[in-house]
């Protein structure tokens, strides 16, 4: 079977659409808003004959652990949650609980309350180098996340001591709960904020796969200083009628959303067919 | 307390390779000697408690047993989130120190009080309460640490407490007086060595120090209490939340309705008073 990023990404969308109109649950918009960037983590650990995952599952640790649905549908694709049934997603009592957990197999920490990730991640990396085996940790954060202030208390270790392994992507959106987040408290100038915290930014296309799979490469392999990855992304994407609109943070869609969403995301994934 | 702490991290170090120490900016002319003997196992993070507790979680998670320290209210309320999630919720080997247990910081006022820590730790459900009353109990607590791979809160005193008679223990307690008497006088922490240093329970009554608790651990505690018709509860804390409601909760549930119990707490008033730790005692904690 081909396992190519983008096919990667399809899977998620395409599944999470079914989840969550079966499980009538939220934040289909925040998961369509990432699925390319988990798409391209999970396509950098795949063994390029085989197409399966090398060893084990990169380490994602998903800070925005209400786009949990990018997370376990990616390892649905890839064939790493055996055993374990996915369609229980918001049902009493599954693992797969709706923000990030875990209790399902290959997923380090369970998030949900926003500013978590980055603090685990450091360490996660200072424990692997105590024991010589460092592995690069991914860190997805929202942008709204970012108005945190465990963040920044995280970010100000990383930049002053050059943590290694640790490549954080913001997901930035500019999205929030009430709409978007340079009305609501902006983070500009995000860039000379990194910056002075000692980090290299790269910036990319965050639903662009040639930028992202070049910003993960180069970032792994960056070490004179910690890199972060700011992706520009847009709420929602592709769907035409999800695209920026924070109502899809809460919105489940009907079916009659459901069928719309397939037949944009075919033409979007196979433009000739 | 606190020396015996550092000379038992040290020890363990030494066993085993196996230990973190973080602090939050705290501890000054106290943890010296781990940090040059180990320099590659201690952390000071800086005044940032929320990002010392998260990663004190992420070391565990590689398998490593990771001491967190700093003043009482510090790194347990500040980072309430990062120890319920984090730590507890995926049950990692993280203990979280914390000096300064009730009103141990005297003059420092109300911001460095720890009145209210017990009732948020003893929440966490996989979290072990383990409060020592002298340097012997806190090496008792340390050994029950180092042999366990769980959550864990320390609730140290300061430094220079004299050590309790006591006689014999189990894993959760230490016997201090025993009289085969109807009447227990049951304490954790700092408030059992306040009681003894100062002759405030008889001599003809059982005097026990609970030093380790929590909610693992209400068999225990049950096993205890329903040996007497009478316990007296002593804590340096708020009632709310605390010790004695503990007790007073495991003798609910188990229907314990034949023995009165009688909690020991600090009175609300206590808050925001500028006392020493004495005064506090004295004037605070009903006793009699």
């Amino acid at each position: 079977m081909s396992r190519s990023s983008q096919d990667i990404s399809h899977f998620i969308r395409l599944r999470t659409a079914a989840l969550t109109y079966a499980s009538n649950s939220s934040h289909i918009g925040s998961v369509y808003s990432c699925a390319d960037i988990v798409a391209c983590i999970y396509h950098l650990h795949l063994n390029t004959c085989t197409r399966e995952i090398v060893s084990k599952a990169p380490l994602i640790l998903l800070s925005k652990g209400h786009a949990c649905l990018s997370i376990y549908t990616a390892l649905e694709y890839l064939g790493l949650l055996e055993n374990y049934d996915l369609n229980t997603y918001g049902s009493n009592n599954t693992v797969f609980m709706s923000h990030v957990s875990h209790k399902v197999p290959h997923i380090p920490f369970s998030t949900g309350s926003l500013g978590h990730g980055l603090g685990l991640a450091v360490g996660m990396s200072l424990g692997m180098q105590a024991k010589g085996v460092p592995s690069p940790i991914y860190v997805v954060i929202g942008d709204g996340e970012l108005q945190e202030g465990s963040v920044w208390e995280a970010l100000m270790y990383i930049g002053a001591h050059n943590v290694q392994n640790i490549i954080p992507i913001i997901d930035y959106n500019n999205q929030q709960s009430f709409g978007h987040v340079s009305s609501t408290l902006s983070l500009e100038p995000i860039l000379d904020k990194f910056i002075s915290f000692g980090l290299e930014p790269f910036i990319c296309n965050g639903h662009s796969h040639v930028e992202l799979l070049k910003a993960l490469i180069e970032a792994d392999e960056l070490k004179a200083a910690p890199p972060l990855i700011l992706a520009m992304t847009t709420k929602g994407y592709p769907i035409d009628f999800m695209l920026d609109n924070h109502e899809w943070h809460y919105k489940s869609p009907n079916l009659e959303n459901l069928k719309a969403i397939e037949e944009q995301l075919a033409t979007y994934y196979y433009p000739n067919a | 307390m606190r020396n015996q702490f550092i000379r038992s991290l040290i020890d363990r170090q030494e066993s085993h390779q196996d230990v973190f120490l973080l602090v939050a900016d705290l501890g000054y002319s106290l943890i010296e000697p781990f940090a040059e003997l180990y320099p590659d196992r201690y952390l000071n993070l800086g005044i940032a408690e929320q990002n010392m507790i998260s990663i004190s979680a992420g070391i565990a998670s590689q398998g490593f047993k990771v001491f967190n320290y700093s003043i009482a209210n510090f790194n347990t309320f500040r980072a309430a989130e990062q120890l319920r999630n984090d730590v507890d919720y995926h049950g990692l080997d993280v203990t979280t120190v914390s000096v300064g247990g009730g009103c141990a910081y005297g003059h420092l006022g109300y911001s460095h009080h720890a009145l209210q820590d017990y009732a948020l730790m003893r929440s966490l459900p996989n979290m072990n309460i383990y409060a020592p009353a002298d340097p012997r109990s806190c090496n008792i607590c340390l050994n029950s640490i180092f042999d366990a791979r769980c959550p864990n809160y320390l609730r140290l005193h300061k430094s220079n407490e004299p050590c309790l008679p006591a006689l014999a223990g189990t894993n959760n307690y230490l016997t201090i007086y025993s009289n085969n008497s109807e009447c227990l006088h049951l304490a954790t922490g700092f408030a059992a060595n306040y009681l003894v240093t100062h002759k405030k329970v008889p001599y003809t009554d059982d005097f026990i120090l609970m030093y380790l608790w929590g909610n693992q651990h209400r068999q225990a505690c049950y096993q205890l209490i329903s040996q007497y018709s009478v316990v007296h509860v002593y804590e340096d804390h708020l009632l709310s939340g605390g010790f004695a409601s503990w007790v007073l909760e495991v003798a609910a549930q188990n229907e314990c309705y034949n023995i009165r119990i009688k909690p020991h707490a600090f009175s609300d008033h206590l808050v925001g008073q500028s006392v020493t730790e004495d005064y506090a005692f004295t004037h605070y904690l009903e006793i009699n």
